[in-house]
């Protein structure tokens, strides 16, 4: 069978510059949400509401309600177990893959 | 321990709080796990802050040593999955309690019936975005206000809200709109089973507390643990 094609852009492709053009924004976005710098640098398998950063619940909305503004993209609509939430990475994959042409390229 | 529509706050700066080594030794091994798991080391220091002052605030109400006390969490009403952390009963009663922290900050409130607090740094951009969150009735009337009023009303709804699911123990992941928090003149408000009051907060901070019941709330806070005024560095 013919698999690959949607399951390489669920994960996002190293060099996909419409991946690493959603994560930066997400970065800049929690950064100034937040006034944390470090978040710049936030690696793509941080999680984000679990251990590793410690987002609080109001500045997750912000984020999700952003994306919406940002990309068109409902994470919290489209994705009801929320498994996209889990690290920077799996959520910037899934806006990248959701996003209206402007940012998806 | 507070009884009746008595609720102690307890304030804690994470600036101002030093956490070694005995204070470490305090924490159980989920809780030294967990800290380690932060990336940053402000995380780490904020979450260290939080969890050695909640138990050393509830040794001074139970009498069992910091290091020895058990947490637990109950289940949320709603889907049954773990979430409000409580003390597991040992001999003698055991309060209720509430932990928050943002920024800076952290707040442990503590109650003998089902308290929640919550607390919000204000934010440094636009948040009208979160106002499709709350209930219709509050998102009306942060709509009615100019900013940066609106701004600060729905931070204040906000917290609100969550200090009274931390209260009832219902995950804020179920929503936090399913009723109106009604922010107004009044001091106390009742919401959703519970009575809800706003914390005074220091400049660029605000937050609520909410206690189970429809009864009075009277707060009795402090800056620092019984006896050791002015002195909040722990080793």
């Amino acid at each position: 069978m013919n698999r690959p094609g949607p399951d390489a852009s669920r994960t996002g492709t190293p060099g996909d510059a419409g991946l690493a053009s959603v994560t930066d924004d997400l970065r800049a976005f929690l950064t100034s949400a937040t006034g944390r710098d470090e978040l710049l640098h936030l690696p793509p398998g941080a999680a984000l509401f679990g251990d590793a950063v410690g987002l609080d619940s109001l500045t997750g909305t912000l984020l999700l309600r952003e994306i919406q503004r940002r990309f068109g993209v409902d994470v919290a609509g489209e994705d009801l177990n929320l498994d996209s939430l889990a690290t920077l990475g799996t959520l910037a994959a899934f806006v990248a893959q959701r996003a209206r042409p402007r940012a998806a390229q | 321990m507070p009884s009746g529509g008595l609720v102690d706050v307890w304030w804690f700066d994470t600036r101002a709080v030093t956490v070694g080594p005995a204070g470490l030794a305090d924490l159980d091994q989920g809780e030294r796990d967990r800290a380690e798991a932060f990336l940053f080391p402000a995380d780490r220091h904020r979450y260290h802050v939080a969890h050695l002052m909640l138990r050393r605030v509830l040794a001074g109400y139970t009498g069992t040593p910091a290091g020895r006390l058990r947490l637990g969490r109950e289940r949320c009403p709603h889907c049954g999955a773990p979430g409000k952390p409580v003390l597991v009963a040992g001999a003698g009663a055991v309060p209720s309690f509430s932990l928050t922290h943002s920024g800076d900050m952290v707040i442990i409130a503590v109650a003998g019936r089902p308290v929640g607090v919550d607390v919000e740094r204000d934010a440094d951009r636009c948040v009208c975005s979160l106002a499709q969150a709350l209930h219709p009735a509050d998102a009306a009337w942060v709509a009615g206000l100019g900013e940066p009023a609106r701004h600060e009303a729905i931070i204040t709804c906000w917290v609100r809200a969550e200090a009274v699911l931390k209260c009832t123990g219902q995950g804020i992941g179920h929503g936090l709109g399913g009723f109106p928090v009604r922010p107004g003149q009044a001091a106390a408000r009742r919401v959703n089973g519970c009575t809800v009051r706003q914390l005074p907060a220091p400049p660029g901070y605000r937050a609520a507390v909410a206690l189970a019941g429809t009864g009075r709330l009277t707060l009795r806070v402090t800056s620092a643990p019984a006896g050791t005024a002015g002195a909040e560095v722990w080793t």
